[in-house]
């Protein structure tokens, strides 16, 4: 990584310029911002604009109906978390993040393990196993509302026909069955992204620590632990706060699957952001307060598996330096890159 | 008991024949290293006895056992890598201790050996440290602390100075030949530096396309190279090779060019009797060649083309003719571009190779390594008589 | 060779022997159990799990509507009709759900997010990754911290504004809206690109006659291609495969995106499961086909930033 990173890294190291320098500093260097002007510009508009807006909204209380906006400090705050149903949308949450990211992370890893030796027809499995990653979460709620109808899914179906069940299951019409069952549509579009990364990793550890772990008289389980873990531990790291990232802020799959229901059994973080915003009587407010609320969370979540990553990878060869962008930038909605 | 042998060898990687029947004895306790250009398959040659690499077809045993299937830890092998291979999130001490540790050895047994192979190799303080933060001089030291640790028979170790500077690399190639002596233990080194190649080993295997080209001392393969490849690759400056046909008629010569090299009468009967020829290569070193402003009898004509003084002796580029020779000379001769010059080779230390087999021609009596190699006063003699000799200095032992 | 041909066949070592005979009993065992059998079976099991969706959506989008509703459920369906395509032109057929002009607007909108998003992040990246300028690092953290933020959040204040500048129902407030999430990412993926080329080309270019400019012009950006095109693949895509906002932001059923188009079909024909799912196919095959042929990029572009170190 250039040099840049680094200093990138460290905001706070020493630097010449005091602070009454910034400004000719700034107007010596107004070459370099006609760079990010534009990017200034237009981020200025779609990101710093509705950032300020919504954390401003989250302060203040505004009727539904209309009329004047007054300050009331943490009150939306307050309201959104005693809201009746905050418990379980929280429980909700946890459950199909943690589920799905592990999920998620387990059979990515058993698959880039298998891809990332030299096997027959790896290409094409590497080629097939990505695919669901890529198409539409719409497309993908679709397919998945009619696999699991109720009356004429094709795995109920097939489950009667061997004779396994005697009437279908109904998979997201069930309190119970709801949530496992979104969370496999999810894992199920999102393991090849952990899949993808893992195996970049595996194929960047060199091929020399296996022949000396052999050579020391290493078996399979024994490389595995001593060479492949360690060496993918910061990937691993990556990917599992990626995903945590882009789990919590999942929306479409639920929305469109089952728009939370039934009785709230699949309700997650934002679909109840968004019902709040959207659905019934607008409460932009409460809305805002849950969304930097999210926010923080994950802030706090992502510094502290900094910390942890940085500290780990300062010996270990692999990532360090781009864990920081690495970490936040796919995150949000996965749908966002495909 | 620790000898390696490896019996007609192959190895292919599809259709890439990496190592071709490859057959090499190594004795216990011997230091040998297999030289060669790179791509020649000296890293799969190692792999295949160290068992990282299946064999395709032949035989490697070790200790007269046939290994060619057991895993890498049953073969009693320790490795040095180019790379040095340290596991980076273990400490220099696991690092050393983890072979140990594979082995199911006691825990203050480890302890022991790891200290006293880090107190042999002067890395004892560098113990609690990462691989990281070493130095590449330092982890070399540990990559051969953990393979000489386990005391095993056999060390392969495959480019491990590569990564090293001049200075560190001179200081540790001297520290491996001393713990091979010490450990008395049978060493195959891969190396593409001919340097390292003649100065640490008992014998060298000189390498190319797959195949072994050569197998000797490092002075045989110096003096007697067995074809063209190993005489142009052994040696530098590398030897002067002048593609000609042999002159039968009168006395012998090679004709190179409007240029007559001489050619002893010895190895113009051996090439008769081998049949070879006319096509010829003709080779000559640039020791082997003395540098005159006058003629002398078999000496060929030239133009000096560049100076280059290195200190301890000078080489001299010359075109005779078409061709570029390097003679070298002592090092306060002054000799200036430009300048006519005629070259005189010593007739006991050239060598003519079949022009189509690339196969040395020789006499089986007195082949240059068998004759006494030009001791160093009769050298010096060539390059003294430099300024005024009109004579070849006549040297013992031919014909 | 006299050595070795002695060693080798004479010596008899039971304990060798044995240690032979068991390896290669091993090796035989684990190259089929763990290399044959548990490999590919993992491998298609998986392939399964990833592709049956697809073979699903197939086998119901040829199905008659009677046939859809079979049960148990047809995997070859007796009738093969491919009825269920005419949604794409016979604008009578899906209630006025027009599918071919929900295209059109995919794609304009797709395009232009990827053309705005590579045209502005391309610099703005670069200058990232090079230079040194006050506020820099607050402004990239502002990028990166961008996707904590969920979205959702920011659909009221982005409808809002669309609604003061007038640019709701327009393909250009959708372009806009879109650059939330593409710009960020575009700018991060293409500064992982920029990362990885050395510094020294910039000097060496610099010191034969290029401004500053010239040498991010005519060196550094021809080696930045594969990270341009990836980035411009996943703005393609994430465009293309964008719901919420299209939703919120267009009310004109003229101007419906793809995915939008595909919500409201199912809402206003809650039982045309076989003509969704020829819609679904339809609008997978352009993202599925970009994959494909576009692979390399794709997966260079997730794992630049990630792994290399
Ligand atoms: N995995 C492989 N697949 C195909 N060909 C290979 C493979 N590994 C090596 N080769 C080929 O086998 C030949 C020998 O390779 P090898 O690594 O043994 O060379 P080497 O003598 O060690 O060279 P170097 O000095 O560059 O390390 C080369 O031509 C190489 O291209
Ligand atoms: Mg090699």
């Amino acid at each position: 990584m250039a040099t840049a990173t680094r200093t990138l890294r460290k905001p706070d190291a020493p630097r010449a310029v005091g602070s009454a320098n910034v400004f000719k500093e700034m107007w010596n260097r107004r070459g370099d911002y006609m760079y990010v002007l534009p990017a200034l510009i237009v981020m200025g508009i779609v990101i710093f604009y509705p950032l300020i807006q919504v954390i401003w909204l989250s302060v203040h209380f505004t009727s539904p109906y209309g009329g004047p906006q007054r300050f009331v400090g943490l009150d939306n705050y307050k309201e959104a978390v005693q809201d009746e149903h905050f418990p379980i949308v929280i429980k909700n949450t946890i459950i199909w993040t943690s589920v799905s990211t592990v999920l998620a992370l387990v059979l990515g890893l058993a698959a880039a393990i298998l891809l990332a030796r030299p096997i027959r027809f790896r290409g094409f499995f590497r080629s097939v196993l990505f695919i669901p990653y890529v198409i539409g979460q719409v497309t993908a709620a679709f397919v998945w509302k009619w696999i699991f109808h109720a009356d004429f899914g094709v795995i109920s179906g097939l489950l009667v026909q061997m004779g396994i069940i005697d009437k279908p299951i109904k998979f997201i019409d069930s309190t119970s069955l709801v949530l496992p069952s979104l969370i496999v549509v999810n894992v199920w579009k999102e393991f090849p992204f952990a899949m993808i990364m893992l195996l970049a990793g595996l194929q960047a550890i060199p091929e020399q620590l296996y022949n000396a772990a052999k050579i020391d008289g290493a078996g399979r389980w024994r490389r595995f632990t001593d060479v492949t873990v360690p060496q993918l531990m910061p990937v691993i790291t990556v990917a599992s706060i990626l995903l945590i990232i882009a789990n919590v802020n999942a929306f479409t799959i639920v929305w469109v699957l089952t728009g939370g229901g039934p009785a709230y059994r699949s309700q997650i973080f934002i679909t109840h952001v968004y019902s709040q915003a959207f659905v019934g009587s607008p409460h932009f407010e409460l809305a805002s307060a849950l969304g930097v609320m999210v926010f923080f969370a994950l802030m706090i979540f992502a510094v502290f598996y900094v910390r942890l990553l940085t500290r780990q990878s300062r010996s270990n060869r692999v990532i360090q330096d781009e864990g920081e962008g690495g970490l936040m930038v796919i995150g949000s909605e996965p749908g966002n890159i495909g | 008991m620790a000898e390696v042998v490896l019996t007609d060898v192959v190895k292919t990687y599809g259709t890439v024949i990496a190592v071709d029947n490859v057959s090499l004895t190594v004795e216990d306790g011997e230091f040998v290293t297999l030289v060669g250009p790179s791509g020649c398959g000296k890293t799969t040659t190692l792999n295949l006895i160290a068992g990282l690499l299946d064999i395709t077809s032949g035989t490697i045993a070790i200790g007269g056992r046939v290994i060619n299937d057991l895993d890498p830890k049953d073969r009693d092998i320790a490795m040095v890598f180019q790379n040095y291979a340290l596991y980076p999130h273990k400490s220099v001490y696991e690092n050393l201790a983890f072979p140990l540790k594979m082995r199911g050895e006691k825990k203050d047994e480890i302890e022991r050996k790891v200290r006293a192979a880090a107190d042999s190799l002067g890395i004892k303080e560098l113990l609690d440290r990462r691989p990281r933060e070493l130095s590449g001089g330092q982890q070399q030291r540990v990559a051969l602390g953990r393979a000489v640790v386990r005391n095993p028979q056999v060390f392969l170790m495959d480019e491990p100075l590569s990564n090293l500077d001049a200075k560190l690399r001179v200081q540790t190639r001297a520290e491996i030949k001393r713990l091979h002596r010490d450990l008395n233990a049978t060493v195959v080194y891969v190396t593409h530096d001919q340097l390292e190649a003649m100065t640490m080993s008992d014998r060298v295997a000189v390498m190319g396309g797959g195949t072994v080209h050569q197998y000797g001392t490092p002075l045989e393969v110096f003096d007697t190279p067995a074809d063209l490849f190993v005489a142009s690759f052994i040696g530098s400056p590398a030897m002067n090779i002048l593609r000609g046909t042999l002159q039968q008629d009168g006395a012998a010569s090679v004709r190179v060019g409007s240029s007559r090299w001489p050619l002893p009468q010895r190895l113009s009967t051996a090439a008769k009797a081998m049949n070879a020829g006319p096509d010829v290569a003709y080779g000559v070193r640039h020791r082997d060649l003395s540098v005159s402003r006058t003629e002398m009898p078999d000496s060929v004509h030239g133009i000096v083309y560049a100076v280059e003084p290195t200190g301890d002796i000078t080489f001299v580029h010359a075109r005779v003719g078409s061709d570029a020779i390097v003679a070298s000379v002592e090092p306060d001769v002054d000799l200036a571009p430009d300048e006519d010059v005629w070259l005189a080779p010593n007739l006991d230390r050239i060598h003519i190779f079949d022009g189509v087999t690339g196969l040395a021609i020789r006499d089986k009596i007195t082949s240059p390594g068998q004759a006494p190699r030009a001791s160093f006063a009769s050298e010096a003699m060539a390059f003294e008589d430099l300024p005024v000799a009109p004579e070849v200095p006549s040297v013992t032992g031919r014909e | 060779m006299a050595v070795a041909t002695k060693l080798q066949g004479t010596t008899a070592d039971a304990s060798h022997e044995d240690l032979v005979a068991r390896t290669r009993r091993r090796r035989r065992i684990e190259s089929i159990l763990i290399d044959k059998v548990l490999a590919y079976g993992f491998l298609i099991v998986m392939s399964i799990f990833a592709l049956f969706p697809f073979a699903w959506m197939f086998s119901t989008s040829i199905k008659t509507p009677q046939e859809a509703f079979v049960i148990p459920p047809r995997w070859i369906p007796h009738h093969i009709t491919f009825s269920a395509y005419r949604v794409f032109w016979d604008t009578h057929a899906a209630n006025n759900n027009n599918i071919a002009r929900y295209f059109l607007n995919s794609t304009i909108v797709s395009i232009g997010t990827m053309i705005l998003s590579v045209l502005i992040a391309v610099p703005a990246a670069y200058a990232f990754a090079r230079f040194i300028f006050p506020g820099k690092n607050p402004f990239f953290y502002i990028i990166l911290g961008r996707n904590m933020f969920p979205l959702v959040v920011f659909l009221v204040p982005l409808f809002q504004l669309m609604a003061t500048l007038k640019l709701q129902n327009n393909y250009f407030g959708l372009v806009l809206a879109y650059l939330t999430f593409s710009l960020p990412l575009a700018i991060w993926l293409l500064k992982g690109f920029f990362d990885n080329i050395p510094v020294e080309l910039e000097k060496a270019a610099r010191i034969d006659g290029c401004t500053r400019f010239g040498a991010f012009l005519r060196v550094i950006l021809p080696l930045t291609t594969p990270g341009i095109v990836a980035t411009a693949i996943y703005s393609f895509i994430g465009a293309w495969n964008e719901y919420i906002f299209a939703t919120t932001l267009t009310s004109d059923p003229k101007l419906r995106t793809l995915p939008v188009g595909q919500a409201f079909f199912l809402n206003e024909n809650s039982s045309q499961w076989a003509e969704l799912m020829a819609v679904s196919l339809v609008i997978s095959i352009p993202v599925v086909a970009f994959f494909l042929l576009l692979q390399r990029y794709f997966i260079r572009a997730l794992t630049e930033g990630a792994v290399k170190g």
